[in-house]
């Protein structure tokens, strides 16, 4: 079978122009689930009576529903409620102007959130609790060792981990086409979806997001080394 | 002054202290000697309410406390008014040396950054780190980190420091520096209370020195009254084992 080339280097730029929808997706949903699962982290860390139980059962599930249910879910499931409440308070139905990116955001949001609550929390396990000690012998609250003792430390532990996921949910976002957001793989399926060449877009895709992973591990990894210089000897 | 009286402390059924009472004067340096698992590192985590005593009263100064139902309050009251050298010395590795000392001061005492800044480099200086203010934990000798332990303490110029063994989780070649810098503290009369096994050093800058055995304070008194002139077989027995291994050695 002959690659039609030109097709291809055709298509790169088109596919491009939807990097920003991309890259929206992977960054607000990474942001948005960092802080949520940072939270539920502290919440299961201080072991936070009935929420830590909550949150135990919410990451459970989370973790293990596939990506593309709790896309459906929120797409399909949340206007529904939406819909509801708009009814019963007498207003018009929001949902329909609420756009498919939202949800895509909304979804992976809650995915990562999960995923981050367990990287924070073995990140913050993983610390010796001699330091957790000399902040109680020197009369600092828990509030104060966690804000400039562990949770700095943490942050520095968990960077791979975190870059791991940030790297898998921009990989992750191509399914916000079943949803028809128009993100990178949403408009290649349209290019080839015109003339059948689905390998050659494919293709095309796989390198685009390849490239992409390589050079945001390169700065990752260029970020990780500078936090956690003080762990170097010298 | 400060003073526990009756301090119980069980790990389930295991009976670790067994009413400890402790009195240290102000500006006294106590050494506490006495065998692996008699409980000198139990006792003092009591008192740093690092661990909860079961049973037993603590003053400080005018102020009185329940070492087994003392508030959240009550506790960082305490934390704050004593300071502890642990065996390994818990530097916060994220912080510089320097910061290792501020922090205690501006986050918990509320100093401004100025103010903290001089306070830690008088005490870094005073323990022979003025020249690695911005060095980081992991990177000083077991030697250097435990200096700045004794000057993360000191700076909180906190009513008593307890020592937990402060040199023997180091090099024999640190050990030096690290006891000189103590004794040089204790000549201060700084209030210390020090659990250790080095026993020519004990007795060289202790005004009182505390034999505990089985959970129990077996006897007390000055240097020569303890090592001179032991009263209790087991006290005997302690340190004649300690004698024998000491020649062994050399
Ligand atoms: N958190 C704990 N849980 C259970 N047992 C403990 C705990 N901490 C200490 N113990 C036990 O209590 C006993 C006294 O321990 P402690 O550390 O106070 O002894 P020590 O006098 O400091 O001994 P060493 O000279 O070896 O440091 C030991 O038998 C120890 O195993
Ligand atoms: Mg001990």
């Amino acid at each position: 079978m002959r690659l039609d080339t030109q097709f291809m280097l055709d298509s790169i730029p088109i596919i491009l122009k939807a990097l920003p929808v991309t890259a929206f997706i992977s960054v607000f949903s990474m942001l948005l689930g960092g802080l949520l699962g940072l939270l539920i982290a502290l919440i299961r860390y201080y072991k936070i009576p009935v929420l830590d139980r909550l949150f135990r059962v919410y990451v459970s599930l989370i973790r293990g529903f596939p990506l593309m249910v709790q896309l459906y879910l929120a797409y399909f499931g949340l206007p529904f409620y939406i819909n509801m409440y708009c009814q019963s308070v007498g207003i018009d139905n929001l949902a329909k102007n609420i756009p498919p990116l939202a949800f895509a955001v909304f979804a992976f949001s809650v995915n990562t959130s999960a995923y981050v609550s367990e990287v924070f929390r073995s990140a913050l396990d993983s610390l010796d609790k001699g330091q957790r000690e000399a902040c109680s012998s020197i009369g600092m609250t828990s509030f104060q060792t966690m804000a400039h003792i562990l949770l700095p430390q943490a942050m520095v532990a968990a960077i791979p981990n975190l870059v791991n996921l940030f790297l898998g949910n921009i990989k992750a976002s191509t399914l916000a086409y079943m949803i028809s957001v128009h993100e990178m793989m949403g408009v290649a399926v349209v290019l080839a979806n015109r003339a059948y060449n689905y390998l050659e877009i494919y293709i095309v895709t796989a390198v685009i997001y390849w490239l992409l992973c390589v050079l945001l591990e390169r700065v990752f990894a260029r970020m990780e080394f500078r936090f956690s210089r003080y762990k170097v000897r010298v | 002054m400060i003073r526990v009286t009756n301090v119980h402390k069980k790990f389930k059924d295991l009976e670790v202290l067994r009413g400890v009472d402790l009195e240290v004067k102000d500006g006294e340096v106590i050494s506490i000697l006495g065998p692996s698992g008699s409980g000198k590192t139990t006792l003092l985590r009591c008192i740093n309410f690092l661990e909860k005593a079961d049973e037993g009263e603590m003053e400080i100064g005018d102020r009185k406390y329940s070492l087994k139902y003392a508030t959240k309050k009550q506790k960082l009251e305490v934390q704050r008014k004593t300071a502890m050298v642990f065996q390994l010395n818990n530097l916060f590795a994220n912080k510089t040396v320097l910061e290792n000392v501020t922090i205690g001061l501006t986050v918990v005492q509320k100093m401004n950054k100025a103010d903290a800044r001089r306070v830690a480099v008088r005490y870094l200086e005073k323990v022979g780190l003025g020249d690695r203010l911005s060095s980081y934990p992991a990177q000083l000798s077991g030697g250097q980190q435990q200096r700045v332990g004794i000057a993360r303490a000191l700076a909180l110029n906190p009513s008593v420091i307890l020592f937990d063994e402060p040199t023997s989780a180091l090099d024999p070649e640190l050990v030096g520096e690290v006891l000189s810098v103590i004794r040089q503290v204790a000549e201060e009369h700084i209030t210390m209370v020090i659990v250790t096994h080095e026993m020519a050093f004990a007795r060289d800058i202790s005004d009182k020195v505390v034999f505990m055995d089985g959970g129990v304070v077996v006897e007390s008194g000055t240097p020569e009254d303890i090592f001179l002139n032991p009263q209790k077989e087991r006290t005997v027995q302690f340190l004649q084992r300690f004698r024998q291994v000491g020649e062994a050695v050399k």
